[in-house]
């Protein structure tokens, strides 16, 4: 398995995690009763972290990987050659970011739909909240799918 | 005209009793990608497909060519 599929399937965990235990939490705050304005903070909080935290836990994975690999060689070009992103894994990871925009797209006019047939405006933030971890999930999913199955 | 790319990189490398890290390094890409192409699952880029060619010392036609589909 190479270092770009781990990360990916990493990645994907960290999504799957981070979107479960951020609802969780916006649960334990009293979701039921946010404001327009509490959605508004807890949206901004919400892609702050997950933005920041993706940056960490990558830094995080490559340096764990790094000195996994340098244990094993001394040749700093293979460690190099390892843990680079040649060709073929940045046309993954193009690839990969094909249904991103679907499924924001798909989440925010879910969210209009429920609007429209008198849902609540938590129901709305919700609707987007699953779309954007559906976008997530999908952008790591596809890069497994890719890696492992289909090739490019 | 439809069909698909074959290659005959595998063949190239053993008889160059290279492995796939090795021509990997020499070409400046993981070990993955040669494995892919040599499967067929990965079409390289014009950049690297010459790489190949010069890794072996042979033009690139040699390593990949168009079979149509009959």
């Amino acid at each position: 398995m190479s270092y770009a599929e781990r990360r990916s399937i990493f990645g994907l965990l960290f999504t799957l995690g981070f979107v479960i235990g951020f609802y969780q939490f916006m649960v334990t705050q009293g979701l039921e009763q946010f404001s327009l304005q509490d959605w508004g903070i807890w949206y901004l909080i919400f892609f702050g972290s997950l933005v920041i935290g993706r940056i960490v836990f990558t830094v995080v994975h490559v340096v764990i990987e790094a000195i996994l690999i340098a244990i094993k060689t001394k040749d700093e070009a293979k460690i190099n050659a390892e843990i680079q992103d040649d060709e073929r894994t940045k046309l993954i990871d193009l690839k990969s970011t094909y249904h991103i925009g679907t499924f924001l797209m798909l989440g925010f006019v879910g969210g209009v739909v429920i609007l429209a047939f008198g849902g609540s405006i938590q129901s709305f933030f919700l609707a987007m909240y699953l779309g954007i971890a559906l976008a997530g999930i999908s952008y790591d999913g596809l890069a497994i799918y890719y890696h492992r199955m289909r090739g490019v | 005209m439809k069909g698909s790319v074959e290659n005959t990189l595998k063949t190239h490398r053993v008889m160059a009793e290279m492995t796939q890290e090795t021509l990997a390094a020499r070409v400046g890409v993981s070990r993955q990608t040669i494995n892919a192409i040599e499967k067929g699952k990965y079409l390289p880029s014009l950049e690297l497909a010459l790489k190949l060619g010069q890794a072996f010392h042979v033009p690139i036609e040699t390593l990949f060519h168009f079979k149509e589909a009959s």
